[in-house]
């Protein structure tokens, strides 16, 4: 195997602020198959968790992809007042890192990579850059207007199994099948907005009908859930019919025993090995 | 101390070390602290953790139980047995 | 207007690690080394040791963060690391700062682990003139035993209950028959061991005359009980999440103007 080479720190703008990221070249310049953007998740930065997105990085180097793992505005090393930070400006991001990886590595296929929100992000950007052809998404979230009802319902019946049947009350159910786990909406978010509002505007909304916009995606996309988290699974709920009825070609993939951040480390090579093996080949 | 208020002793622990932005009172005694609030395995550790030290209990490792954590009526339920237990 | 940060690798013996300078516009009247804490802590208090840093810049304290060995966007692996390569990278780092540094004074802060191996590394750094210790595990031993609740409340969490005990699990650990990883950073027995043996009050008879502790919403029992040793060390609370722990706090230039002034300057002037 080739050495790998160092990853090179760079940056580039978006809406006057400088975004910080790492980019890494093909081991084998020869077999260059392409370029992959990395995008993590809300709170996090580009290495991802548990170095995620860096052992992504090598594993994609090494199987010949440029790869670009940056931080969103007001996250990880770059500019921007990270509080303040929503949805469509982690978009409009994403798009500049798509094109800044086009221009500074040539590659005329780019791929767009995300975790959890950064999934998300992804798709977000796709729909603004027609050249992005193809979604690696893991862990993806429900939209926030598809949110709601589907993540309750997920969560409830993720406890629920864990639960002795007997001990949940009947009028809790009711409540939570009524989708009246208000205090969720108040109080989610240990420190910090309860949903995270800006002059009125919940910052993991878009000001766009993004499923809409994804409907007249055109490229394929790869779902990678993990078998034991009920936030990502409630996306799977959303978008594996979503993608039927637009006929999106779209593989879902299930990891067994996997919880939201693939924590455990063959967890992980699993998502990275999937990712790189769809790549590779051109069916869905 | 009267049985009442470790229910809402484990209320006040919850906001002031889950940071949550919510009063003590709007915590129902019967809400399911998992799925209406959000709390991760940190959250709970920090509840373990408060637990410990306003009550001067102590968890076994044999007794992380999912069940003992679903609302604040069961974590007190659980307090007032070890509690029991200690005076007995 | 504070210059840009400077990204920029440096070596640790042959190990290639990746910093960031942040200068100040003009000269800096102190500088700081940040050492950031361990496994995913890193990733969650990443941004509050950039806004800190930017916040310090506007007062003039130019500074250097950086990843260690196995961590962020350094070289190697975290089941390759060790304690004694991290406290040769915080000296490889510490020059790093005294290269840069000029005649500016040159202070160390660490937060949790990474206040705990700044201490440790102490003998090994000249002139440091203030160290600052943010939440400092005060017993490694303590900790680990901490961090094994915390997976054991995961493995509920997910699956409803714990799988074993912690003195089944490390026993099981120790004779080679199961791995430890804490939130996906594989610990290998070495570095558990070595972690376990840490003790702050070992190294105290190496902390500089400014040596000051911040502790995040709440006095902690263990760290004011080590602080209230001869001589006795000024601990602080911030009023403010344990920027470690959150995994959805974003952290603002608000709270790096706060760490900065709360946190870090009282120990550097």
């Amino acid at each position: 195997m080739a050495d790998l080479k160092p990853e090179r720190p760079v940056s580039f703008d978006c809406d006057r602020l400088r975004l910080a990221g790492m980019l890494g070249e093909p081991t084998d310049p020869a077999r260059a198959a392409g370029a992959v953007a990395l995008i993590h998740g809300w709170a996090g930065y580009r290495i991802g968790p548990h170095r995620m997105f860096v052992h992504a990085a090598r594993r994609l180097n090494e199987a010949g992809f440029h790869t670009l793992r940056f931080d969103l505005r007001g996250r990880g090393d770059s500019e921007g007042d990270g509080p303040t930070v929503g949805l469509d400006e982690m978009i409009a991001d994403a798009v500049a890192a798509a094109e800044f990886l086009k221009s500074t590595t040539g590659a005329s296929r780019i791929v767009l990579a995300g975790l959890c929100s950064g999934a998300n992000v992804a798709i977000g950007a796709a729909t603004l850059r027609h050249d992005v052809k193809e979604l690696a998404l893991w862990s993806v979230l429900p939209f926030q207007p598809e949110a709601g009802a589907a993540q309750r319902a997920r969560r409830a019946r993720h406890y629920l199994r864990q639960y002795l049947l007997k001990a949940l009350q009947w009028r809790s159910w009711k409540r939570l099948l009524r989708g009246e786990s208000s205090l969720r909406g108040a109080a989610r978010a240990m420190a910090g907005e309860a949903v995270p509002m800006r002059e009125g505007r919940n910052l993991k909304d878009s000001a766009r009908n993004l499923m809409e916009a994804f409907g007249a995606w055109r490229g394929r996309a790869l779902f990678i859930t993990g078998a034991l988290d009920p936030e990502g699974m409630a996306g799977r709920e959303v978008f594996e019919p979503f993608c039927r009825a637009r006929k999106i070609p779209a593989r879902f993939q299930l990891v067994e025993g996997a919880t939201h951040s693939y924590y455990a480390p063959a967890h992980e090579r699993e998502v990275i090995e999937t990712t790189l093996d769809w790549l590779q080949t051109k069916e869905p | 101390m009267p049985d009442k208020s470790i229910e809402q002793t484990v209320k006040e622990l919850m906001v002031e070390r889950l940071f949550l932005k919510i009063t003590p009172e709007q915590i129902g005694d019967e809400t399911e602290i998992m799925e209406e609030l959000g709390v991760d395995s940190v959250s709970v550790f920090e509840i373990v953790v408060g637990l410990e030290e306003t009550f001067g209990i102590s968890f076994g490792d044999d007794e992380f139980k999912i069940e003992t954590f679903r609302t604040p009526k069961s974590i007190a339920d659980y307090v007032r047995r070890k509690l029991e237990g200690k005076q007995g | 207007m504070i210059p840009r940060d400077e990204p920029f690798y440096f070596k640790s013996n042959s190990r290639r690690l990746f910093g960031t300078w942040q200068g100040t516009d003009g000269p800096a009247r102190a500088t700081l080394l940040f050492c950031h804490p361990f496994g995913e802590e890193k990733k969650s208090s990443h941004r509050a040791f950039v806004e800190t840093a930017r916040a310090l810049a506007a007062e003039s304290v130019a500074s250097l963060r950086f990843d260690l060995t196995g961590c962020g966007d350094s070289e190697g692996e975290f089941d390759q690391a060790s304690l004694t390569f991290w406290r040769a990278d915080i000296a490889a780092a510490w020059g790093e700062l005294s290269r840069r540094a000029g005649a500016a004074s040159r202070a160390l802060l660490g937060l949790r682990l990474g206040a705990t191996l700044a201490a440790d590394a102490l003998d090994q750094l000249e002139r440091v003139s203030a160290l600052v210790l943010w939440q400092p595990i005060v017993e490694g031993k303590e900790e680990l035993d901490a961090e094994l609740r915390r997976l054991l409340i995961q493995e509920m969490m997910t699956h409803g209950r714990s799988s074993a005990e912690r003195s089944d699990l490390m026993a099981a650990f120790e004779r080679g028959e199961r791995e430890l990883e804490l939130d996906g950073y594989p610990i290998t027995l070495s570095l558990y061991r070595e972690t376990g043996a840490l003790r702050l009050a070992e190294r105290r008879a190496c902390f500089p005359q400014r040596t000051g502790i911040l502790q995040f919403a709440r006095r902690n029992p263990r760290i004011e009980a080590f602080a209230k040793l001869e001589p006795p060390i000024e601990a602080r609370v911030v009023e403010m999440p344990p920027i470690w722990a959150r995994t959805d706090y974003i952290t603002g230039p608000a709270d790096g103007r706060r760490l900065a002034q709360e946190g870090v300057l009282p120990w550097l002037t």
